[in-house]
Parts: C-alpha cells; structure tokens; sequence
C-alpha cells in the first residue's frame, strides 16, 4: 500500500518567520508513515480576518486552502490555533450553501493538528528527537478549548529521551496572544503574558514549549524584553530533534 | 449610570495601573475560580446538568409568551400586580409611580443588575426619595459613587483597608477612634447601619433570579439574607426583572439554580434561596400587604429576533468574567457599563449599539475560557465575533487600518503574489533581525514592541526552502 | 399597551412556538438519598456549611437541647420567640426560656422555627411563611434554630418541591425560604464573615 498523501498546512507564522518549524513537522508526518506534500496555493487560513469581522476575506481563503488540499489524503498543522480554523470554523463560514458545505465538511475530517495526528491518526512507533533537560509546555487556547489537545502533546513529549516534562501553575491560561489583540489592545495583552511568563518560571525549565508560534513569539518577545533566560521552541522542534536553529527570538550569532 | 466605553483602552491602561486594584484582583484565582472548580469536581454530573440547563433556557425563550403570560396569570391571582414595561424609561416612571402613590420616603434595595441598567436609583433619588442599596458590596460601592465592577461581587475591586477608610468617611455618627480594620468589624458596622433602614423603609427594592410560571414566585437567592429582609419588612415589595427572566416550573428553576451557584461562588446553594408569592396573607404576621412586579423589555425582545439570542439564556453568574483573562487583568470598570467581561462584550452593545461599544467584543483573545465554564453554554467567542462583524461592516476605525486590512486581504487571495511579497519581506527581515534574533523597535507594531519585542524571521519562507529541497538542493 | 407590545414582539420574534416543551430531568442521581441515608447525607451537608445539627428523640426534649446547645455554643438568653401551636405547650421553664409571640422584633436574640421539609443534596431547610411560622423569624434574630421531623428530611429539593405541591395544592406561602447555612458575605476583602445581615449562627433540631 503507498504511503498516504499529508498536505502540510504550513500556516502563515511558521512560513514567514520560523521555517524549521515546518521541517521538523514534515520530518515527524514522515516518521509516521506518509509523504509530506506542500501545495504552493496556500497562504494563510483566514483567521486574522475571521477574527477581525471581514468574513468575505475568510470565507475566499476558506475556499482557497480547501481546494490547495483537495489531492490530500490528510492536511496537518503544526498549530492548534490553524487547525482548529479549518476543522471547526471553515463549515461554519460556509453554512447555509449546501454544495460548499459538503466540500468544508469533507476538508474538515481530515484535517488535524500535528500532536493528535501523530498520536491518534498516524501513530508513530518512536519520536526522534531527545533533549536532555526540563521542559515545560503551555496549552494553547485553541487547540486545548476547541480540539481538545491535552495528553496528546504530553505522550509525544514523554516519549523524547531525555527529557523532562515539569507543568507551570495555569498552563490552560491564556498568554495574551489574540492575534491582532496583543497589537490593538497592547497594555492587556502585556498584562496577560507578564502573569504567563511569570508562571512558566516557575517551572524551572531550560525551554517554554507550546503547539503555536503566535503564543511563542508572544512569551518569547515578552522573556527577551524582560531578560529572562528561558527560551521558547514550538514542540515539533523537539520532538523531531531540530534544533539548529537558535530559540525563538534569540540570535544565530549569540545563542544565551 | 451614564455609558463610557469609547474610552476602553484608556480605562484599562488605568487600571493595570491601579496596584490597589491589582491586589484586588489578585484574589479571583484563587477565590471564586478556585472554589467552582472544586464545586463542578464534586458533582459527577455537571457537565449533564449544563447541558439540560441550556435546554431549559432554549425552550423557555422559544415559547416566551406563553410561559410571561403564564407567570402573569399566576402571580396576579396570588395578589401580585404586574406591570409591564417596553424600556428603561417607563420602567424607571412605574417603579416612582408606585412610590408616590405610598408616600414613600425610604426605599432599601436588594442587589439587582436590571435597576442599574435603567439607571433607577439616580431617577428615584431625582424624585426626592431616599435609595439605600442592602448588599453590602452595593452598599460600598453606593457611598463611594461607583457602579459594580462585577455582577455578583460588586465591590471586589476593593480591599478592606478601602472599606476601612469609607466606613469612617461616611458614618460620621460614630465614634471616629473606634477600632475597625478587620472584615468582621466592618460587616458588624454595616449591619447595624443598615438594620436601621430596614426598619424604616417604605418601599423595597429586589431583582428576582427567576419567576416561576408555575407559581407566580419570584425566585432570589443571597448569602447574606439583605434580600430577604427587603421584602419582608417593607410595607411595598417591587420585584424588577426583565422578560428573559422566567422559568415554566420549580424543577427547571432547580436544574439552574444547581448551575448557578456553583458556577458564581462554588457554593452547592447559597445561604438564602427565597420563592415569594404575593403580598402577606390575612393571616400572616409579617410581610409586605403590597406585591409589585414591572417586568421590563429594554432590549429583550429585539435580542431575541436577533442573532443575539444565546445570549438571553444567561443566568448572571458571573463565571465567564472570573475565568476572563482580559477582566482579571483589568477588572470590571473599564467596561464602562454595567455589565463586563465576556457577556458585557455580548449584551452592552446589543443594549447600547455596537457604534460607541465596538472595543468591547474586540478586546478579547478569544481563549474561549468563558465558553468553557458557562453553565447555559452561551457561545460567547463567536457572539463577540458576530460583533465584530457588525463592527467591520461599519468600516474599520483609522485609515491606516483600512488600507493595511485592504492589501493584506489582496495578497492572501492571490498566492503568487503573496509569496513572492513574503520573500522580500521575510529577506529584509532576516537581514535586519539577524544580529539579535529579534527587533526591539519598529516603524510598525508600537503596540506589540511597547511591552516586548518581536522575533526576527529567520530570513527565508518554508516554501522557498521546500521547494529548494524538492529539487534536492540541502538545507 | 405594553403589554401588548412586548408580548407582539416576542411572538414576532418566535414564528414557531409549537416546539415542544421541555421534559424536565429528574435530578442527578449522585445527588439522591432515601430514608436514614438521606438523614447523614443532610447533616453532613448541613454541617459543612457552619450548622450545628442535633438530634432528639423526644420533642419534648426540645427545650432542654435547645438550653444544652445554647450554652455549649455559650449563647445566653432569657427568651424565645415561636409561634408554632405544635412547640408553644413544651416545657420551656425547664431551659429557663420565656416565649415571645408574633413577628420578630429588632433586637431579638432568638427564634425557632419549624421547616417544612429539609433536603438532603445540599443541607437546606425549607421553611413555609405563616402565623406559624412567620418569616421574620429567620432573619431579624441573632441567633436561628430551626426543628425538623426526620421523616420530612427528603433526598432532592425534586422531592420537597412536590411535598409542597401535595400540601399547598399549587398555591404557595407567602414565603418558602430555602435556607442553607447562617447568613454570610464575602463583600469585604474577599473572605467570608457570619452574620452579614441575617443570623449569625443557625442551629437545628432533628426530631
């Protein structure tokens, strides 16, 4: 049997600013049996307009991604917020037009964010990366509240050699992030992920982790500003063990 | 009180400000956020419960008439009056009119969100009456002039030592060397402060959590027993309540009220739960020989005809702003009206338009942590989404943000195009960040750099990079 | 006119309102309790919410428990307010207590009432408003006690609810209060005190 065709669902932050992220996803929906194609007709999933009221905008990228994907046997996003975009909402932005329904439905079930795909869909036998140090893991709100990921990051996390998984006090609170909040409404935003950044500390872990690079850069930007040594990674950075690349928001040239 | 949610952001950057405030609300998490949490833990089916609550709201609000005029029927042959009332205004003129035809000088109230959505007290106190609010928080906050920052805590903005310093500004009457300073002393001050009033008011003042159809009861429920003084000892008893209120039997009122304390405070059941049915009986010994009820409008109605609809099954247990990231940050205040947090972000601009109100759904993250404790399952994200819909349709604020929007939108459709932009983008980027990793100031982002800073892109898009490694260059 | 209008408005509002009504649930089973089960599960929630819960065998033993328990929580008074035909003939000299009739005044230390029924699921009283039992009673006095049968201690408030029903034929007290603990606030500060407005400690006799 040839091995399923995954359309990576790259996402919008992941492509512009952090593309390790996306290899180390592809690296991990390899490991678990597929092969990895990347459609060039897909940009971002419309959340930022969604969220901001243009529900025309989202609706076309809507379409857009859905057929970008249509020889895939599954999508994956390394993002629960992404994710949850073209899982939950796109069927809704479509409600009402029977044959588009059908088609957002159908996209819909095969759609899935890359830690419940490989613990629950794919499967994978072992994970390659290994960490030797303390890790501590925030849940995005997205992924946690509309997808339900929980364990599933955590069996993937428990599975790296090395490592050591310590919980922060309120890892479902929310770090702040928002999209376009933390931009429009600064001084909340920083009130909020003070209170989160705060509370991973307290873990005493060498690396934040969390499913989504918009909470990472959030946490990331807020610990550098504040000096704070604790460096962040998305998770399939670790799990797929690339780690080349310097933290996020930490410098090639000077790694803390 | 008179609406001030243009100025959110200022209002909220004051209050990050506030360390007072601060410490104040320091306390949420580990106070009623705490306390439901072991409340919802204790009782295997309150997920069940949630659900059949819902249900109970849905059917309710789908045969609304019937069930109002059902109550009406009942609560009139008990010997209560009912008034109806379409908005604030003729509410507030009911409501004087009943005390004018009583002679009425004092009137005690029992905490009610409705009386401070119409503005009542400030109308009657224009009419020459005396308003003393009974819940001690409203009380609190009634001497200082503030509005509730929280609907069933309406004073948790405040620390004891505010409540110190108030109690000796306004009871001038007493002994200014007394010892006050612990929460006990206080209460036993304001209890015997107010033992006064209830024993002197003309009129009483109550919301009502619920009315029974069933019945002809309205249903309210405290802890520290003011409510029940309120209708008991004065000769007029007036229930507010708006449409939204009413609940077909005693069990479904049982089914909410199962959900509604553990969600507001964690308690299984409040001290006081209360049904009252009319004025006092011939035989009674006590009670009011006048029952009144005004069930008001203002707004209900075209809330129910609208998309807004979900929003009316709230029950006002204020669970959605405790676990609000956004209301812990800043408190109630900042809403600039009566009702905050998530379902102030839903039910202000319904009641006020979305014009003057659009921050309020806007300033969300949208965590979803609302939805997830609601005991009605009130889909507060996407009726705050909804509003921002209708805030969009409106144009976007600054022209800045209108052209921004517009080109954004143009590329993301147009794939080509749009990651041909990112490879320029994300190059100069790359060059610019690459020494630090990161960027501390910008010409854009002010409001993301003012606080932290940005991570650099690591200066070439995934795409390029996977189509490199496509045609077997290495990475 | 209002009326009218608000009622119009509704049914505009509703095009269809032949849906169904709703089925009510019964409660939630890890809430139900029967007979001696439910007795403990009242009183351990009674307790847990700050009440002291005695038990008599006798009514006639009442106001001796009554002067017991008053003393042991070192309460003091010379007089009881009740208006209960059932409690009035009890021997009240012996506890040293002189009863008060009618509506509870200001300054009264003490009152006693009789529930209607209590519930299990959460440790509440149910107390019925009338010349028996007049309202005030439970909340202008210092201190609350309150009796209740054993036999009317029932599982779910389900269950009280339809004792009510049997017993007022679908017309209510004035006033059934639910009571669930002494009166309390959490306005100050954040912590709970006793005794906000209403009793400041409520007792209760199980006979």
């Amino acid at each position: 049997m040839p091995a399923p065709r995954a359309g990576l669902f790259v996402t919008c932050l992941v492509d512009l600013m952090r593309p390790s992220i996306g290899f180390a996803a592809a690296r991990l929906i390899e490991a678990a049996g597929c092969t990895v194609v990347v459609p060039d007709r897909q940009t971002c999933c419309g959340q930022p307009a969604y969220n901001s009221g243009d529900r025309a905008t989202a609706k076309s990228l809507a379409l857009q991604t859905i057929r970008a994907f249509a020889d895939c046997e599954y999508v994956v996003a390394p993002s629960g917020s992404c994710a949850a975009m073209l899982k939950v909402h796109y069927p809704c932005l479509v409600s009402g037009e029977p044959d588009l329904e059908a088609e957002a439905d159908a996209f819909a079930a095969k759609v899935h964010e890359l830690c419940t795909f490989l613990t629950d869909i794919r499967p994978i036998a072992s994970v390659p990366g290994r960490y030797d140090g303390r890790v501590t893991y925030h849940d995005a709100c997205s992924g946690l509240r509309e997808l339900g990921i929980k364990s599933a990051p955590r069996r993937l996390l428990a599975a790296v050699e090395g490592l050591e998984l310590t919980e922060m006090p309120e890892s479902e609170a929310c770090c702040g992030f928002g999209g376009l909040f933390a931009e429009k409404y600064a001084d909340i935003s920083n009130a909020i992920v003070t209170r989160k950044t705060d509370n991973a500390a307290t873990a005493e872990a060498s690396l934040l982790l969390a499913g989504d690079l918009g909470c990472l850069m959030n946490m990331a930007g807020k610990l550098t500003r504040t000096g704070h040594p604790l460096a962040c990674r998305h998770i399939a950075e670790v799990l797929a063990g690339e780690l080349t690349d310097p933290p996020i928001g930490h410098s090639a040239v000077s790694t803390p | 009180m008179k609406p001030d949610t243009a100025h959110f952001r200022e209002s909220a950057a004051a209050a990050i400000a506030d360390p007072r405030l601060q410490s104040a609300l320091a306390k949420l998490p580990g106070g009623l956020v705490a306390q439901r949490r072991a409340a919802v833990s204790a009782l295997p089916e309150f997920e069940a419960l949630r659900d059949e609550a819902r249900a109970i709201r849905d059917a309710t609000l789908a045969n609304l008439a019937t069930h109002l005029e059902a109550f009406e029927a009942k609560a009139t042959a008990m010997g209560s009056r009912v008034h109806w009332a379409t908005d604030a205004d003729e509410a507030r003129r009911t409501i004087s009119e009943i005390c004018s035809r009583a002679n009425a000088r004092l009137v005690i109230k029992g905490k009610s969100m409705v009386t401070e959505e119409i503005g009542l007290n400030a109308h009657l106190e224009s009419s020459g009456l005396d308003i003393i609010e009974s819940d001690l928080g409203e009380y609190i906050i009634q001497k200082r002039g503030e509005s509730p920052s929280h609907i069933i805590a309406p004073a948790i903005h405040l620390t004891e030592a505010d409540v110190d310093a108030d109690f000796r500004a306004y009871h001038t009457h007493l002994d200014q060397n007394r010892e006050l300073g612990t929460p006990e002393r206080l209460v036993a001050e304001a209890r015997a402060v107010l033992r006064e009033k209830f024993l002197s008011a003309d009129v009483g003042i109550t919301g009502a959590n619920f009315l029974i159809s069933e019945t002809g009861s309205s249903i309210i429920v405290t802890n520290e027993g003011n409510g029940d003084l309120t209708q008991i000892l004065p000769r007029i008893h007036i229930v507010v309540a708006t449409i939204d209120k009413v609940v077909p039997t005693l069990n479904e009122a049982m089914t909410l009220l199962r959900v509604l304390a553990r969600s507001a405070t964690g308690q299984d059941m409040t001290a006081y739960t209360t049904l009252a049915t009319g004025p006092r009986r011939t035989d009674d010994l006590d009670g009011p020989t006048e029952c009144h009820i005004v069930l008001v409008d203002n707004g209900r109605t075209e809330m129910l005809a609208s998309d807004m609809r979900e929003a009316l099954r709230c029950i006002r247990c204020g669970a959605c702003m405790n676990h609000c990231p956004v209301y812990n940050a800043i408190g109630g205040h900042a809403y600039g009206w009566v009702y905050p947090g998530p379902i102030g972000a839903v039910l202000t601009p319904a009641l006020l338009g979305i014009t003057e109100t659009s921050h309020l759904p806007n300033a969300s993250t949208f965590c979803g942590s609302c939805e997830s404790v609601c005991p009605v399952k009130i889909p507060l994200v996407s009726l705050m989404r909804t509003w921002r819909e209708r805030a969009h349709d409106q144009g976007p604020r600054t022209l800045t943000a209108r052209i921004l929007s517009k080109l954004w939108s143009a590329a993301a459709t147009r794939p080509a195009l749009y990651h041909l932009i990112a490879c320029f983008a994300v190059a100069i980027g790359g060059a610019l960040g690459r020494a630090n990793g990161r960027f501390r100031a910008l010409p854009l982002a002010r409001g993301w750099l003012k606080h932290r800073d940005l991570p650099a892109p690591q200066g070439r898009t995934f795409q390029q990079l996977w189509k490199e490694t496509e045609r077997g260059v290495p990475r | 006119m209002s009326r009218y209008a608000i009622l119009a408005r509704i049914r505009a509002a509703n095009p269809n309102p032949q849906s169904p009504p709703h089925e009510a649930k019964p409660a939630p089973a890890s809430l139900a309790s029967t007979g001696a089960d439910a007795v403990l599960r009242f009183r351990t929630a009674a307790e847990a919410k700050g009440v002291t819960v005695v038990d008599i065998d006798h009514p006639a033993e009442l106001p001796l428990a009554i002067a017991r328990t008053l003393s042991a929580a070192n309460l003091r008074a010379d007089a009881i307010r009740l208006n209960d035909p059932a409690l009035i003939g009890l021997p009240w000299s012996d506890a040293n207590l002189t009863i008060t009739r009618g509506a509870a005044e200001p300054h009264d230390m003490l009152a006693l009432s009789s529930a209607v029924s209590a519930v299990a699921e959460t440790g509440s009283l149910l107390l019925a408003s009338g010349p028996d039992n007049p309202s005030s009673l439970a909340f202008l006095p210092e201190t609350h006690l309150v009796t209740i049968a054993r036999s009317t201690i029932v599982g779910t408030f389900e269950e009280a609810f339809a004792l009510l029903r049997t017993r007022y034929d679908n017309s209510l007290p004035r006033a059934v209060n639910i009571i669930s603990g002494a009166s309390r606030t959490g306005d100050i500060g954040g912590r709970i005190v006793q005794g906000a407005h209403g009793p400041r400690q409520l007792f209760v006799f199980i006979t």
